[in-house]
């Protein structure tokens, strides 16, 4: 067993973090303040070559794996969970479905400009009664020709405001359901019949954009049929599996940020005669955070390696996902507690990161769903099926 | 145009700490480009990018300073040589420039020397070792029509432009670019990549006594941090007492 | 004993309710986007005597008990914490202040016009260096004839821009420490007394919290709290007693609210073809959540029958509010995680709701003082004097 990541991905954590801090971290507050989507730090994010940073580099990727993406996100994280969105939801299920389950001509015409940053994805499979119970959407795709004609409308759909290019997720055969039924398309933004509708307004993550998209006889050329026609719903949970991994990430350098700026506030705030790293109550939280984020770290990074020498990872990533986003939840929490008012103040790094957070635990799969996937697969191995 | 820039590699200013028995800290600390150097290496990237040609990187150090190497080939450096022999350990910065020097030459041909201002490699020195004209605290250099180098040349009044012909050195200051990320796809491949030659004191027929400790022409006797700065005072009142107060402190400090 | 409430208690609470679902809800989500206190709706709780509830008749009050008051803050807390608070801390706190500490003069002077006019009023203590260690104050106050002048400045002060009262509290004997601490009456427009910028909060955007700044301001000697130097301190501690107690309402108020709202959602949201109320996860959040808010329900009103049957109440008061904030941050963040994405969206009332709950756990005594006072006192009782 070998624990170093290699100088390869030593030097890449180090390049990001340079980048994060001169170009992300000034810029957190008012992304958030002004629920601006930072066009100007992703354009130099994809000079960088950060958009397709686990793509073979033969499709215009970094060739850094599932590690290497693991590192963007804990690195980025730390300045702005609103840029790490964007990207996240760019790389991680946008164009990974594309990568995993494209033939080599879609990689070519879609993956490329993905990775290079010169396009963005985005990934719409949730519909307003389809949330968790996501077999139940409605989005109909029916054959015209040469052609696929898409109707029904996606929400809560991550860079769905100015995405290029979407992986959508509709029924081709509304009497087989999720099981064969539904079919994966490669929607470009210019496609007749596709239209953004309402952008939300949220409480965290705001300089990112969360659209709903509409679909009025939109229609999709044949050949963008994504993955094996009507295993659809296959396509979208090994895309959902590879994202969740990354959650973890991004909690966990979310985390890790907090922690090291409470121990530094703490070393330096007086009260009481001292400073108030000397209260055990505030040595409790450091030392609890501290703890959870050292085993989130490991659970992310085992399971980024698992992907890289191709084994199943499906409960792993579950873990990373609930895992981290609950670390992050709990170090949010005492991180306000221990900057006090400061905490709550908006520009301060903790009021930010607790509004950021909080979705963590609802999307890519609640973390009651998630428990489910890990939960199945647990007992599956003594043969016993759940229901949902 | 084919330009050469040493690199000096060290601990990340940000994470060292010095104790109090003034003793430098670097536990954990990264391994970092130098600021100065890496401001050299933009100016020449940035040359290279109008020009074409190439940018070799040559460095002096331990081993692990093949890190800062492979970082600069991922920035978009070419060719990468460390010279790397315990006859170099203890060097001040002379005895480094000099072994710079004659590994530059052995390199040969190049056009151009950009190093960091102000930083561990003296450009000063590099410059006479190689027998160059200089140009100190130079940024946005370019060439003109007749293929000499015009740079500014930052100096306290402002600024002024001084042209040099080819081969020649400058000295870049640490802020005097923004130098680039290094793209996420070379760092990957770089390390891989068969461009690195290591040389040893004999590689380059020097002999141990012009380098490291022996060649060194000073000796460091003690290192400290400067005393804190003592709290300043607080002058309080109405505006008129409390510019009375002001003047009367200012002239018994004998400032007035 | 007796735990019911009384008829005359149980109108009050319908007609309080009556008074939120009409004057306080509709507005609820302006005070959040528009970060402005409810100044009319304070004027027309005014207009219904509800501002006079814990004071006595002779002073313009209603006489009516922290029982009453209890059920005033709860109430309006179900649907806004921001007005609840802004009128609580305002009664509680500012107006409570006058009332325990002042002389009789004073009481005259300022209660009946605040309680029939619909004024407010503001507590001053908190400062840069000086939050929880709130005797490490160094606003001074220096005696010139027959005023005190102050110098110093305030943070975080609640109603500071909208008070028409700020009881100051600041240093008039360095050398004494908490014993050299006097409190004064500060009006509002006196020359000297700047009130700076409105903060920015993640929540509680409806109360108005302001730093203030004091430049050589002159406050009458006849405004000096009680009368007397040095009783400043000891003034502060007996307020915030109470305010604890009014603060552990609102906390109540809140948490109550989340679980209806959850409810109702769960009843209604349907996912894998039924609602979603079916799940054992959803049950289990709703369960957790009612039995901290049953537990808290009588925490709460126990301390306000010790205060109207005259006993004392500052220990119980703080394990109301240690308790209180940590129900409520408890159900803010599971009603959050049953809506699941519609928590997040501003649409919805429920991410006010959250943000609101997060700043509880931290004003008016932070948990960890409240756990310090809790645990002071048994130890106290079994011979040990600890310190902070």
């Amino acid at each position: 067993m070998d624990f170093t990541f290699s100088r390869e991905h030593q030097l890449l954590r180090r390049t990001i973090r340079e980048f994060v801090e001169r170009e992300v971290v000034p810029r957190a507050t008012e992304i958030d303040e002004n629920e601006e989507v930072p066009f100007d730090v992703l354009k130099k994010a994809a000079k960088m070559g950060l958009f397709g940073m686990p793509f073979p580099r033969e499709y215009g990727g970094a060739g850094a794996g599932e590690i290497g993406y693991c590192i963007l996100a804990e690195e980025m994280s730390r300045g702005c969970a609103s840029t790490m969105a964007t990207i996240g939801a760019h790389i991680g299920i946008g164009a990974m479905a594309i990568y995993l389950d494209g033939t080599p001509a879609q990689k070519e015409k879609y993956l490329k400009p993905l990775a290079r940053g010169e396009k963005i994805a985005a990934f719409g499979l949730t519909e307003p009664q389809a949330g968790s119970d996501a077999a139940s959407i409605r989005t109909r795709a029916v054959r015209d020709g040469d052609s696929w004609v898409l109707n029904g409308s996606k929400i809560w759909i991550t860079n769905g405001g100015f995405a290029d290019i979407f992986s959508i997720f509709a029924v081709t055969d509304p009497a087989l359901g999720a099981r064969g039924g539904v079919t994966a398309f490669i929607v470009e933004k210019g496609y007749p019949g596709f239209k953004v509708g309402s952008l939300e307004e949220k409480m965290g993550i705001r300089g990112s954009s969360t659209a709903e998209l509409i679909f009025e006889d939109c229609r999709v050329p044949h050949e963008n049929v994504l993955g094996q026609f009507g295993a659809g719903f296959v396509t979208a949970l090994k895309t959902l599996d590879m994202g969740r991994i990354t959650l973890g990430a991004a909690g966990l350098g979310g985390a890790q940020a907090l922690l090291d700026l409470c121990v530094e506030y703490a070393a330096t705030r007086e009260a009481f005669g001292g400073a108030i790293a000397q209260k055990q109550a505030i040595q409790w939280m450091i030392a609890d955070m501290a703890t959870e984020i050292e085993a989130l770290r490991s659970l992310v990074y085992r399971t980024a390696w698992m992907v890289d020498t191709h084994q199943d990872v499906t409960t792993q990533a579950a873990m990373c996902k609930v895992f981290g986003s609950e670390v992050q939840a709990r170090a949010v929490e005492k991180a306000v507690q221990l900057f006090g008012g400061l905490g709550y103040m908006r520009g301060h790094p903790a009021e930010r990161a607790f509004r950021d957070a909080r979705i963590c635990e609802i999307f890519e799969g609640t973390n009651e769903i998630n428990r489910v996937v890990i939960a199945t697969n647990v007992l599956r191995k003594v043969g016993v099926r759940i229901s949902a | 145009m084919k330009i050469i820039v040493p690199i000096q590699q060290i601990f990340d200013p940000k994470q060292i700490r010095v104790s109090s028995q003034g003793r430098v800290v670097t536990g954990g600390a990264s391994r970092v480009i130098e600021a100065a150097s890496k401001a050299a290496l933009e100016e020449a990237l940035r040359l290279k990018d109008e020009l074409g040609g190439t940018v070799d990187v040559v460095a002096l150090g331990e081993a692990d300073v093949e890190e800062s190497l492979r970082e600069a080939q991922a920035m978009g450096a070419d060719q990468a040589y460390l010279l790397c022999d315990s006859a170099f350990s203890g060097g001040d910065a002379s005895a480094t420039a000099y072994a710079l020097s004659v590994a530059m030459q052995r390199i040969g041909g190049f056009d151009l020397v950009a190093v960091g201002e102000g930083g561990a490699i003296s450009g000063p020195m590099l410059a006479e070792f190689l027998g160059l004209p200089q140009v100190t605290h130079a940024a946005t250099a370019r060439v003109d029509a007749n293929g000499r180098l015009v740079a500014d040349q930052r100096w306290d009044r402002g600024v002024r432009q001084v042209r040099v012909a080819l081969p020649a050195l400058i000295a870049v200051a640490a802020d005097a670019n923004t130098p680039r990320y290094a793209h996420s796809a070379r760092v990957m491949s770089v390390f891989s990549e068969p461009t690195l030659t290591v040389w040893t004191a004999a590689d380059l027929g020097l002999e141990e006594s012009q380098v490291g400790s022996q060649g060194a022409k000073t000796e460091v006797r003690r290192t400290a941090v400067p005393d804190a700065r003592v709290l300043g005072e607080r002058i309080t009142g109405t505006p008129e007492e409390q510019a009375r107060s002001l003047v009367g402190k200012l002239r018994a400090k004998g400032l007035l | 004993m007796d735990f019911a409430f009384s008829e005359e208690q149980e109108m009050f609470r319908d007609m309080v309710r009556d008074f939120a679902q009409k004057e306080v809800l509709p507005l609820a989500e302006t005070l959040d986007r528009e970060e402005r206190p409810p100044l009319e709706t304070v004027r027309k709780a005014a207009a219904l005597d509800m501002l006079g509830i814990p004071f006595p008749e002779k002073y313009g009050g209603m006489d009516m008990g922290a029982v009453t008051y209890t059920i005033l803050i709860e109430e309006l807390a179900k649907v806004c914490a921001s007005t609840a608070s802004t009128i609580g801390i305002s009664v509680g706190v500012g107006m409570m202040a006058i009332y325990l500490a002042g002389t009789e003069e004073q009481k005259q002077r300022f209660l009946p016009r605040l309680i029939s006019e619909g004024g407010l009023a503001a507590f001053a203590l908190t400062e840069p260096d000086a939050g929880s260690d709130a005797a490490s104050i160094r606003t001074t106050a220096v005696k010139d004839g027959d005023a005190y002048v102050l110098n110093g400045s305030k943070i975080w002060i609640t109603n500071a821009d909208v008070a028409q009262v700020m009881t100051v509290f600041a240093v008039t004997d360095p050398a004494a420490g908490a014993k050299g601490i006097s409190a004064f009456l500060v009006e509002q427009g006196t020359p000297g007394m700047t009130i700076g910028w409105r903060d920015k909060k993640m929540g509680m955007r409806g109360v108005s919290t302001c730093a203030v700044f004091f430049d050589n301001c002159r406050v009458p000697a006849a405004n000096l709290l009680g009368g007397r130097e040095g009783a400043g301190f000891g003034a502060a501690l007996k307020t915030l007693d109470f305010g604890r107690m009014s603060v552990a309402a609102s906390c109540l108020g809140l948490a109550q609210g989340c679980v209806e709202a959850s409810v109702a959602f769960a009843r209604d949201r349907q996912q894998f073809g039924g609602p979603i109320a079916m799940k054992g996860a959803i049950q289990a959040f709703i369960a957790d959540m009612a039995t901290q808010v049953e537990s808290l329900r009588y925490l709460v009103y126990h301390t306000a029958w010790l205060v109207d049957s005259g006993k004392e109440y500052g220990w119980e008061a703080s394990t109301a509010k240690l308790w209180g904030s940590q129900v409520a941050t408890f159900c803010a963040n599971k009603a959050v995680q049953v809506h699941g994405g519609m928590g997040y969206m501003k649409r919805f009332p429920i991410e006010r709701i959250y943000r609101d709950a997060k700043i509880l756990p931290i004003w008016e005594g932070t948990s960890e003082i409240q756990r310090f006072l809790i645990a002071s006192k048994l130890f106290k009782e079994a011979g040990v004097k600890i310190a902070p």
